[in-house]
């Protein structure tokens, strides 16, 4: 038989189970929905976003007071925030707690200068769970753009020592430092352009809703593949460990499980993708750009699927793991993965983990196509696809064989 | 010749098979009788080589492993099929698995054993009776020399238990040395050259 016919007859298995793959397969939509009517519009709300803050500054550094003027400044400008500075700790945290403002930050004593010198700043924020959303918003902006800012700021620090170095008088070294330190506000107040929007607390509120919608959909591309896991654990449980099957053969049949699941998955897909498009009017080409990501995300759950079902002699045992593998993967990606103070084995795990560089790619190719980043996540995918596919098929010889 | 020596299979505490002997001479037919428990899909599932005995081993003409896997056919007790496939989608997958696809094997074989009316159906669709001819012709489709088959009447009607046991005969006049388990021995026992009996894992002549 032609190895297609195999693939043929293994989507029609796969699709023809109780209807359980129609259901994997349509799953998404009304969760999508949910998404676009609920989430979406807090994430994505524009001009209309209004953050209050209480800000406690105890760092006496020029520097910071400037940074926190860019910053702030900006966006009290365009009265998208309003900040109230605080004295005491007590205030800021009773403004928080009397529903005055959403969120309160204190910057400790040195701040800066720990920074400067490589060492760990830590700004203390405190809000209420109710107004959750607010402050992480206000909190990935202000941390985002500090972080950015601050890498700008030694950037033209380091041109001022050189220039030093170099013997220039006195206002010329002035001179750099104004320049360099005008262009990097003009270039930061402005990088939100990138995306198509402007100011600082924006870019942070649209950072999460890309990250959102691309965590959803490879969460339900993973959860697309649970028929997969299902019918190859009964597959060797039940059906092949009664029937002596050459390996060879069984290697054809490991293939055409692989190649039919993933386009299980990869039709899951394609009722997310063009809603993504509607939600969010990507470019032709970004959007294009994700399809190569869809397509390999696919053939890695599938193998992982395969993986899984081969691991567990009973079907419900391999959907049970596979659904705690999935809310593992799904939590670290979605709790760690902007983490940077993390265990190296953690952090390690995280940047070789397929659920993030799939959701990395998503959520890159669909809104800002960054080449390395994309190269990265793509080889991670297809290393991960190797791997699951050769650990698969050891487990599945070994299942179906005496 | 199927050449078995001292197979023991024990499930924790309880011994399944217990040092069971025994040999298939080309073209000899052997009914394999004993109760329900008592051992004899334990046994032939042994023999058929897709369960593995604590101790002892089983030889095809010598050889052993793989090599000794592909001379014998196998038709399990349950029913081992692509439910969501038709009857013909199951035969040709099926024979493909085991090595070629054979479409006039696969026309024979619904002829014989009067799938006609219901090869195009799927197999979750079929009576109990008609998913065990099914069960049989999957078993028939590769190359074999041996056949086991596993009460390979079981839940079949009078009509079905006619043909099946008319295509065993075939199978024997061509030469096929088969081992069959089965609760009621009158009905295939005229196909049977001797037989053997198995109670709490003893094996008996």
């Amino acid at each position: 038989m032609n190895p297609f016919m195999f693939i043929l007859y293994d989507i029609k298995r796969l699709f023809g189970r109780g209807k359980t793959a129609f259901i994997a397969m349509l799953s998404p939509i009304p969760v999508i929905l949910m998404f676009a009517m609920f989430l979406a519009p807090i994430l994505t709300q524009g001009n209309g976003v209004f953050f209050s803050g209480a800000i406690l500054n105890e760092d006496d550094s020029e520097s910071v007071d400037q940074l926190m003027n860019i910053i702030i400044n900006y966006e009290v400008k365009k009265g998208n925030v309003t900040v109230y500075p605080v004295k005491e700790k007590e205030t800021g945290e009773r403004m928080v707690d009397e529903g005055k403002v959403a969120v309160f930050m204190h910057i400790p004593p040195d701040t800066y200068t720990d920074s400067m010198n490589g060492k760990r700043a830590v700004m203390e924020f405190y809000y209420a769970p109710s107004r959750a959303f607010d402050a992480l918003t206000f909190y990935t902006g202000i941390k985002s753009s500090i972080s950015v800012f601050g890498q700008g700021i030694r950037l033209v620090n380091i041109a001022v020592g050189i220039a030093e170095k170099l013997g220039l008088r006195e206002e010329e070294i002035f001179r750099i430092w104004d320049e360099g330190v005008l262009d990097l506000q003009n270039v930061f107040i402005h990088r939100g352009r990138v995306i198509g929007k402007n100011g600082i607390f924006l870019f942070g509120a649209d950072y999460h809703f890309r990250f959102a919608i691309a965590l959803l959909f490879a969460t339900c591309a993973y959860m697309s593949s649970f028929p997969i896991m299902y019918l190859t654990s009964l597959d060797l449980s039940e059906i092949f460990s009664k029937r002596s099957i050459p390996t060879k053969r069984l290697a054809v049949y490991f293939i055409a499980r692989i190649i039919s699941g993933a386009i299980l998955i990869l039709s899951s897909f394609l009722i997310m993708f063009p809603v993504a498009r509607l939600l969010r009017q990507i470019q032709l080409d970004f959007a294009l750009s994700v399809i190569p990501g869809i397509i390999l995300t696919s053939f890695v759950f599938s193998s992982l699927a395969v993986l899984l079902g081969s691991m567990f002699k009973r079907g419900q045992s391999a959907l049970w793991a596979g659904l705690y593998f999935g809310t593992a993967s799904v939590a670290s990606v979605a709790f760690l993965s902007d983490k940077t103070d993390i265990p190296e084995a953690l952090a390690c795990l995280m940047r070789i983990s397929p659920l993030r560089a799939s959701v990395s790619i998503f959520s890159n190719g669909m809104f800002n196509l960054m080449i390395e980043r994309y190269a990265f996540d793509m080889f991670v995918l297809f290393s991960t696809f190797v791997i699951f596919s050769a650990a698969g098929f050891a487990l599945y010889r070994k299942r179906s064989a005496l | 010749m199927i050449e078995a020596k001292c197979l023991v299979k024990r499930y924790g505490s309880y011994t399944a098979v217990d040092d069971a002997s025994l040999s298939l001479e080309k073209g000899e037919v052997v009914a394999l009788l004993g109760s329900n428990g008592s051992g004899k899909s334990t046994l032939l599932s042994m023999l058929a080589m897709v369960l593995k005995p604590d101790s002892g081993e089983v030889t095809v003409d010598g050889l052993k492993g793989k090599q000794a896997k592909e001379k014998v056919a196998y038709v399990p007790q349950e029913i081992v099929l692509f439910e969501e496939l038709t009857v013909m989608e199951n035969l040709y997958a099926w024979s493909s698995l085991k090595g070629k696809e054979n479409t006039e094997r696969a026309d024979y074989l619904v002829n014989e054993l009067e799938m006609t009316d219901f090869k195009r159906k799927r197999v979750d669709r079929l009576s109990g009776g008609q998913r065990r001819r099914v069960n049989l012709a999957v078993a028939l489709m590769g190359k074999y020399d041996y056949l086991l088959l596993d009460e390979p009447l079981a839940g079949i009607d009078a009509h079905g238990g006619e043909c099946i046991e008319h295509l065993l005969k075939k199978e024997k006049e061509k030469g096929c040395s088969m081992i069959l388990t089965e609760h009621n021995p009158t009905i295939l026992l005229p196909l049977t050259d001797r037989s053997l009996r198995i109670e709490r894992g003893h094996l008996t002549v």
